[in-house]
């Protein structure tokens, strides 16, 4: 398959901090986006115009001139491109401060009470990007918090245009942030907030991995993945992730255009799943049914373990006599085979 | 009621439809978010307290959001359907019905502790503030192994003139150290307090007392106090039926507030317009939370809520949430902005927060004095409530007795019991409530310095900020009123710190210069900031 030449990312993780607290997460994090970004059956973006930051500690790095350059490098490419750009992608995974509604310091290194503006402005990158009219399309994914801290603002870009460029207008722009403005869960004490979960090595933002899972073919509807399904897929799985571990995690979504719904993915294979049903009782008649009713399966559990082939969706099995034991089983896609005990 | 397509189906197949309904009933049930989901996981539709619509046969999945919870229904449709689900219980810090956190053992306590003061000597007024400190419950209580001491300790009252009322040890409040509760209930004059928190990170929560109603503190304890789940509500002493639900509501309204979730459900907003409810923190709360939802499609509600609020508190003009209120209102409504001078800090942190914004931007009508603009620099964000970290030059002179006879209602220590070296004395960890695991800002180093070390530093974060702004040389230079505006705090404060750093030498200055812009020369950046400040005071 071509590769996506004109499309192009930014993607910043920072674990490191000089007056907050370290997190576990970013890095990796980070990384597995770029992954999926420059993936044949992902973004499938040339690696070369996938520009992937980590932090560092000693030194706290980086700071704003880093990625701006980054920014500027994208766009010296695209000054002498006729085609320009398509579209841009821009992650970010760290310490995060609600501004407004719309804007969220995305906080760097460098950052303490002192230096309290060391944070990049989102609404003001995205502001800037668009108005550079290289792309048509800007995709912002920021994984932080948004709570709000008196006298913060976070910086405008360095780089800037005399006035927006002629591809402005037709820029569309969406903005996915991991949780809603200035949220901060501290209500109950076995519940103690939002954001990433601590597990040594293994730590990820739970918005990124809800993200990635839909990007990689969950959030797809008939093998197409939109603005529009894989908002409703995060809206679905990511509240149900964060509960898993106890947290309260709502994701806010941001359309600055009339175009509500944008292909990010299509043609992604609705690949058959074989689903390998186990049963712990014996002797009792089970249905299995699709998410319009159907029955596929409608046999003893004496019969198992069964083996179905089935499509990406939801799924219901129960036993013929008890309504009430229905329980759903969702196939996600993202993987050939899925294993389930009932 | 709505149709909605199952997009599971192919577009020219006309499915049967099935009538859809389904309810929250009982306790709060205007506060859960229903959103339903179709079999392809695409969201159909999104409502609080009931979804009426019409569905074609198939699965569908439900998530039940109330406060902190999100639970999720499998619903299997294959004909009408019909579901009314009784809302389930929360969490709180507050005591009362419907709450699971409630405990017996905390709520008969807090009931009864509420209408007896616990003070010696107190006199009968119409006023008072109650507080309750207490543990989730007595099982983790009673894992604290070296949580022995008083939940009480540390904690000191400050009147309106910041000198000591009480301190919260043995001779002022009640307690069990084993169920682990300390009640506080004093008879005061209507108006403005503090509580001030002396233990490991400090923190100070202004009270106001209004007329004829009981200020009610409640927060959770896990060794040290967890502010993340302060609770203020407000109490009618004398009332023969208290009512239990209003208190709830208000809880959950304050819950979902905290959780960046400002909603008010139509019903409590027509009650109040209509003048059934006439709790002036309720309606201050709702005030706060329509206002910041930015919607306006019951803004004659609104209206007449802040008329009711108005004549509730007529005796208590001076609140700063009252002001604040007055000044959303005028911009929610597109009005002239009041003249407001503010002296003393809001009881909810967005009050405290609009005011400054609209300070630094109105500066000839908002003006902030004395306490309201001191603490700006060192507010908390992690509550709805107003706290930050009390100054200490503040404090000392509230205080004419050894802190620690204050603390300890102990004779005075002989030494000398410095208001820093008292900080040591508080060894245990802190239970703030934040397990470190958020993308959150977690405070690092400087919330945890003594304000001894503190004082050491030359300026603080708005002088730092003021220094990094201006050590860059440029053509185009603030003025006064565009670094207030920028740094959100009022132009006074800007002017002082400018003048703070004009006074320091010019070795002084390069200590304060950026250290992270190592590009340019130390020196240069000096030069460049002690020419920018003169430039500003010239023309200020």
């Amino acid at each position: 398959m071509d590769k996506n030449i004109h499309d192009y990312a930014v993607v910043v993780g920072v674990s490191h901090y000089d007056g907050l607290t370290m997190l576990n997460g970013p890095a990796k994090d980070a990384e597995e986006f770029k992954n999926w970004l420059i993936d044949t059956k992902g973004g499938n973006i040339p690696e070369e115009n996938c520009h992937l930051v980590l932090s560092t500690e000693s030194p706290l790095l980086p700071i704003q001139d880093h990625i701006d350059q980054l920014f500027k490098k994208i766009f010296m490419i695209l000054k002498y491109d006729d085609f320009g750009g398509r579209r841009l992608y821009f992650y970010f995974s760290g310490h995060g401060l609600g501004i407004e509604w719309r804007d969220t310091a995305l906080v760097l290194p460098p950052w303490s009470d002192m230096m309290r503006n060391y944070a990049l402005s989102s609404s003001e990158y995205l502001k800037a990007i668009i108005e550079s009219g290289y792309f048509k399309e800007v995709f912002f994914f920021l994984d932080c918090c948004r709570n709000r801290m008196i006298g913060v603002r976070g910086a405008n870009p360095l780089f800037g245009s005399v006035k927006p460029g002629e591809g402005t207008p037709k820029c569309v722009s969406y903005g996915f942030s991991a949780t809603e403005f200035d949220n901060k869960a501290f209500e109950a004490v076995i519940q103690p907030g939002n954001g990433s979960l601590l597990d040594n090595d293994r730590t990820r933002g739970l918005f990124t991995v809800a993200l990635i899972n839909g990007l990689k073919g969950a959030a797809a509807i008939n093998g197409r993945i939109t603005t529009r399904t894989l908002m409703d897929y995060l809206h679905l799985h990511l509240p149900l992730m964060a509960l898993e571990h106890k947290k309260t995690q709502i994701p806010r979504f941001h359309i600055d255009s009339d175009i509500i719904e944008t292909t990010i993915l299509e043609g992604l294979p609705t690949q058959s799943i074989e689903l390998n049903i186990q049963f712990r009782e014996k002797a009792r008649k089970v249905i299995l049914e699709d998410s319009n009713l159907n029955t596929i399966k409608n046999d003893s559990t004496d019969t198992g373990p069964w083996k179905i082939a089935v499509k990406k969706g939801l799924y219901a099995i129960r036993y013929a006599e008890d309504e009430l034991s229905t329980t759903s089983i969702r196939i996600d896609g993202t993987l050939n085979e899925v294993h389930y005990e009932y | 009621m709505k149709y909605i397509m199952n997009t599971n189906l192919p577009p020219t197949e006309k499915p049967e439809l099935f009538s859809f309904s389904f309810q929250i009933t009982g306790f709060l049930k205007e506060f859960v978010k229903l959103t339903l989901f179709d079999g392809s996981g695409s969201l159909l539709t999104k409502s609080y307290e009931k979804l009426e619509l019409s569905l074609p046969r198939g699965l569908y999945q439900l998530h039940i959001q109330s406060n902190e919870n999100v639970v999720q229904k499998l619903i299997r449709l294959n004909g009408n359907y019909e579901e009314k689900v009784k809302s389930e219980s929360s969490y709180s810090s507050i005591t009362g019905e419907f709450l699971t956190s409630s405990h017996e053992y905390y709520s008969k306590t807090a009931d009864h502790w509420s209408k007896h003061a616990t003070i010696k000597n107190k006199e009968q007024l119409s006023s008072s503030l109650f507080i309750f400190f207490r543990y989730p419950d007595k099982e983790t209580k009673s894992k604290q192994k070296n949580a022995t001491k008083s939940l009480g300790r540390s904690f000191i009252l400050l009147n309106k003139e910041r000198k000591l009322l009480y301190g919260l040890h043995k001779t002022n409040i009640k307690e069990d150290l084993e169920t682990g509760w300390m009640a506080f209930h004093a008879p005061l004059e209507p108006g403005i307090y503090y509580l001030v928190y002396l233990g490991r990170n400090k923190r100070e929560i202004p009270l106001f007392v209004f007329t004829d109603w009981q200020t009610q503190l409640f927060i959770t304890f896990k060794k040290t106090p967890i502010f993340q789940t302060t609770r203020l509500l407000i109490f009618k002493p004398n009332h023969q039926v208290p009512n239990k639900s209003e208190r709830v509501e208000m809880d959950a309204l304050l819950q979902k507030m905290q959780n960046g979730i400002f909603y008010v459900p139509p019903s409590i907003l027509k009650r109040f317009a209509n003048g059934q409810l006439e709790n002036p923190v309720f309606a201050m709360a709702i005030c706060y939370a329509y206002f910041l939802c930015g919607k306006n499609k019951y803004d004659n509600l609104i209206k007449l809520i802040i008329e009711n609020l108005q004549s509730l508190i007529y005796k208590n003009f001076e609140s700063s949430d009252l002001k604040a209120i007055l000044l959303l209102a005028a911009l929610h409504f597109k009005k002239e902005i009041p003249y407001l001078e503010v002296n003393f800090p809001c009881m909810f942190l967005p009050g405290m927060k609009i005011i400054i914004e609209q300070a630094s931007i109105h500066s000839d009508k908002i003006v902030l004095k004395d306490i309201a603009e001191n603490i700006v620099p060192w507010l908390k964000n992690d509550s709805i409530w107003t706290s930050y970290k009390p100054l200490k030059h503040l404090l000392s002179d509230s205080l004419d007795v050894p802190l620690y006879s204050v603390l300890t209602d102990s004779p005075a220590y002989e030494g000398d019991l410095s208001f820093s070296s008292y900080e040591g004395a508080d060894s245990y960890d802190e239970a703030d409530g934040n397990d470190g695991s958020g993308r959150d800002y977690g405070s690092k180093s400087y919330y945890t310095k003594t304000f001894s070390s503190f004082e050491s530093e030359l300026i603080d974060w708005i002088g730092q900020s003021i220094a990094n702004q201006l050590s860059i040389k440029s053509e185009i230079k603030p003025s006064i009123e565009e670094l207030a505006l920028q740094f959100q705090i009022t132009p006074i404060m800007v002017t002082e710190r400018v003048q703070q750093l004009n006074d320091l030498s010019f070795r002084e200055l390069s200590r304060v210069v950026p250290s992270y812009f190592t590009i340019t020369n130390q020196r240069v950046n000096s030069e460049n900031l002690k020419d920018n400040i003169q430039f500003l005071l010239d023309n200020h």
